[in-house]
């Protein structure tokens, strides 16, 4: 579906990574299959023509940018600035340790979690394989998610895209005598506060534009904007009316443990332990509803009590920063295209937003979605007497 | 002066500091310090951390890939991991520099599952994704292991051997009449690659090793690839530590050359980044050049030496290899059943034999 889609669109993929089952599209080398990531074609010499639709992404985190990118790179002809109050580090993707084991979100069905989340794999996958890896803060970790019980389900859906998932062997569980299950496998960690700003670069690269500033409405935005992309996360309570939408808080440590080289997840999600590039994330706790962004004393030495049981040699960190972050958190992501009208103005927006703590796992997947969506967009503002989609 | 002028003395002289001397002195005297009160251990060394052939290793735990001439070794190196993953819950792991580490061992061709398969943790083949990682190599392995880092463990023995009262003194020694004529009553010979130097040994060889150490700290695997026609650690991998990552792939058998070469680093450079295309960008930190004391099995065994009017017990423990750290504790733990043996004959024990 991803290959046909992007056939259609725009038959080279120069930038980003499609792991197409027939073959790859890559430029600059001949690796076979896990493809790569080639530098940037000629096309960011090119000027936009005078028609080009004028596309406004608000909202400067991970979905914001990697909306941008998919935008600039595969959707025709469209000019991106990137509007955001807050740019890394400073984002809420900032605080997300970022390691790719999905949540489930109850009102998506399956099929397309788990295309989502394949995709963002096979992207992130060819990213942490490339040169680029230790730019964009993508690399590969292995470790084990335990259980105090047995889990009822055989497997997750995403047990076939991750590596080598397994169940754990009683030898390994010894390492975690009050738990009775466990699974090992090899995933991939992408830390906010390196990813951002190689998003960032590529974006511009391909001649989008960064503007910091805080948009109170929508309509700011017209006529200086064709379309806007609304990846403004728990902004989109007021920018986009939706009360659906409401923060899960979530607190965080990033120590310096530089010898642990394994994540550790206990399944209830609430405490883990994530070894990045440059720390290690401990966490956490899912508060609903709550906007506080101030860490909370007691919840550090609570994260620290529970990361230390399951690693006993977190004892010895150092340098343990607390960190706080809201996850935009609803039932489902919104994907979705919306048109605004008001006084006889037209505005179209694609909503981008509400994957809660899902967010690194899914967002090259619903970014690939949601430039979809825009060019449909697009196609409909080029050919305004045909019957819109909308 | 003759050794053993005091009744119930005992007193040791180890030689060689690296992994091998330290672990032998810590066992010993772990074990009969309480029933030997009048134990004496020194340590003897020309050189000492970071200095060693143990601070060059990068310090992951895996034997050699086919069996050990030796079936004790098999034994060894298991106890040597179990006694490691006993300390991984720990609090005190990272200071003796160990940790648990994950990875993967490349062939171009299937081979036979290794004798070491079920002492490490989770041992599996490699799936088709994770190979597609690897475009020269077809084949191979995941498991959990361990790493031990030499400079940071040679740190943590020397601080438990200097708690315990043991003595460290720098000096080369030339011979064991030296020692013995010194007040020495079991010398315990770890002089590693050198030990020809003390007794002629022809099937003990340098195999000369040389690393670089650059810091990559978003490689969280190790990856050691293996070519059956160069032979082990002359094909590339990566090992990382605790703070730095290791890269190698030189085994060169009768060079003693300590000094590093242009040429090998290319060979290491070129090799590895083939491998990790990460490292592009990685920045150099350290380069260094060891020479792993090769044998054909370890020499683990007792020698009577008489020198004057007494008899002097040597207890040699050299010949580890490439897999020093790797099987050091199993090897401490048989020499100190060797010392035991020494005790007993010399009617020095004050407890029964069997409740050590």
């Amino acid at each position: 579906m991803t290959s046909e889609w992007s056939q259609t669109l725009f038959p080279l993929c120069p930038m980003c990574v499609y792991v197409l089952k027939e073959g790859f599209y890559n430029v600059i080398n001949s690796r076979p299959r896990g493809s790569r990531i080639c530098t940037p074609p000629l096309r960011t010499a090119v000027k936009r023509p005078m028609d080009a639709a004028r596309v406004a992404v608000v909202g400067a985190g991970v979905m914001g940018l990697s909306t941008a990118l998919c935008i600039s790179k595969l959707a025709p002809r469209c000019s991106v600035t990137v509007i955001a109050d807050k740019f890394s580090p400073d984002t809420m993707s900032d605080v997300a340790a970022g390691i790719l084991i999905p949540h489930t979100y109850p009102d998506t069905p399956v099929h397309k979690q788990k295309q989502w989340f394949r995709e963002t794999f096979d992207h992130l996958f060819a990213v942490a394989n490339s040169a680029e890896a230790g730019e964009a803060g993508v690399h590969l970790v292995s470790g084990w998610q335990i259980f105090r019980s047995i889990p009822t389900e055989e497997a997750p859906f995403w047990a076939d895209v991750v590596l080598g998932f397994r169940k754990m062997t009683e030898a390994e569980l010894r390492k975690f005598p009050e738990h009775a299950s466990g699974q090992a496998f090899t995933t991939l960690k992408c830390e906010g506060s390196a990813y951002l700003p190689w998003l960032q670069k590529r974006v511009k690269e391909s001649g989008g534009l960064m503007v910091t500033r805080r948009i109170e409405d929508l309509w700011e935005l017209h006529p200086s904007f064709d379309i806007v992309v609304n990846c403004s996360g728990l902004g989109s309570r007021q920018l986009a009316g939706d009360s659906e939408i409401f923060p899960v808080r979530g607190q965080v440590l990033k120590v310096q443990a530089p010898w642990v080289k394994h994540f550790i997840r206990d399944g209830s999600g609430l405490t883990y332990v994530y070894p990045g590039t440059f720390n290690v994330t401990l966490g956490g706790c899912r508060q609903k509803g709550d906007w506080n962004l101030t860490p909370d004393a007691e919840m550090s030495r609570d994260i620290l009590s529970r990361c230390c049981a399951l690693e006993p040699s977190l004892q010895g960190a150092w340098d343990i920063q607390e960190k706080v972050g809201l996850r935009p958190s609803r039932a489902g992501v919104r994907l979705q295209t919306e048109l605004l009208a008001r006084d006889g103005r037209r505005l179209p927006v694609v909503h981008h937003y509400g994957h809660g703590g899902g967010g690194f796992c899914m967002h090259w997947g619903t970014a690939l979605e949601a430039t979809r969506l825009l060019s449909e967009c697009v196609q409909t503002l080029r050919t305004p007497a045909s019957k819109s989609k909308l | 002066m003759t050794p053993g002028a005091h009744a119930g003395t005992m007193r040791v002289v180890v030689i060689g500091a690296g992994v091998i001397g330290l672990s032998t002195a810590l066992c010993i005297h772990e074990r009969y310090h309480s029933v030997l009160p009048s134990l004496d251990v020194k340590i003897y060394a020309d050189c000492f951390t970071p200095l060693t052939t143990t601070d060059v290793a990068a310090g992951l735990w895996q034997p050699y890939l086919s069996d050990p001439s030796n079936p004790q070794e098999v034994h060894w190196n298991q106890q040597t991991f179990d006694y490691l993953l006993s300390h991984i819950h720990s609090p005190k792991a990272a200071r003796m520099g160990l940790a648990p580490v994950s990875g993967y061992n490349l062939f171009h061709e299937a081979v036979p599952d290794p004798f070491w398969k079920d002492i490490v943790l989770g041992f599996r083949k490699l799936t088709p994704r994770e190979l597609d990682m690897f475009p020269n190599y077809s084949y191979g392995w995941f498991s959990t292991n361990l790493i031990l880092e030499g400079r940071t463990y040679l740190q943590w023995l020397t601080e438990r051997l200097t708690e315990r009262g043991v003595k460290f003194f720098q000096r080369k020694v030339e011979s064991f009449e030296e020692v013995a004529r010194g007040g020495a009553d079991v010398i315990i010979n770890c002089t590693g690659v050198w030990a020809g130097g003390l007794q002629p040994d022809p099937l003990l060889q340098p195999g000369r090793g040389q690393i670089i150490k650059v810091d990559a700290p978003w490689v969280k695997h190790f990856i050691l690839t293996h070519d059956p026609d160069s032979g082990i650690y002359k094909s590339p991998y990566i090992i990382p530590g605790i703070q730095a990552l290791t890269l190698g792939g030189i085994f060169q058998l009768g060079n003693w050359s300590e000094a590093n070469s242009i040429q090998d680093h290319n060979t290491i450079w070129e090799g590895c980044c083939r491998l990790e295309p990460t490292l592009k960008d990685a920045r150099i930190v350290a380069e260094c050049t060891g020479c792993r004391p090769v044998r054909p099995h370890i020499r683990l065994e007792r020698e009577r030496l008489r020198f004057g009017s007494a008899n002097t017990e040597v207890i040699h423990n050299y010949g580890h290899g490439g897999y020093g750290l790797t099987i050091h504790w199993g090897c401490a733990l048989e020499a100190a059943a060797l010392f035991g043996k020494v005790l007993e004959e010399r009617k020095l024990l004050t407890m029964p034999p069997s409740h050590l």
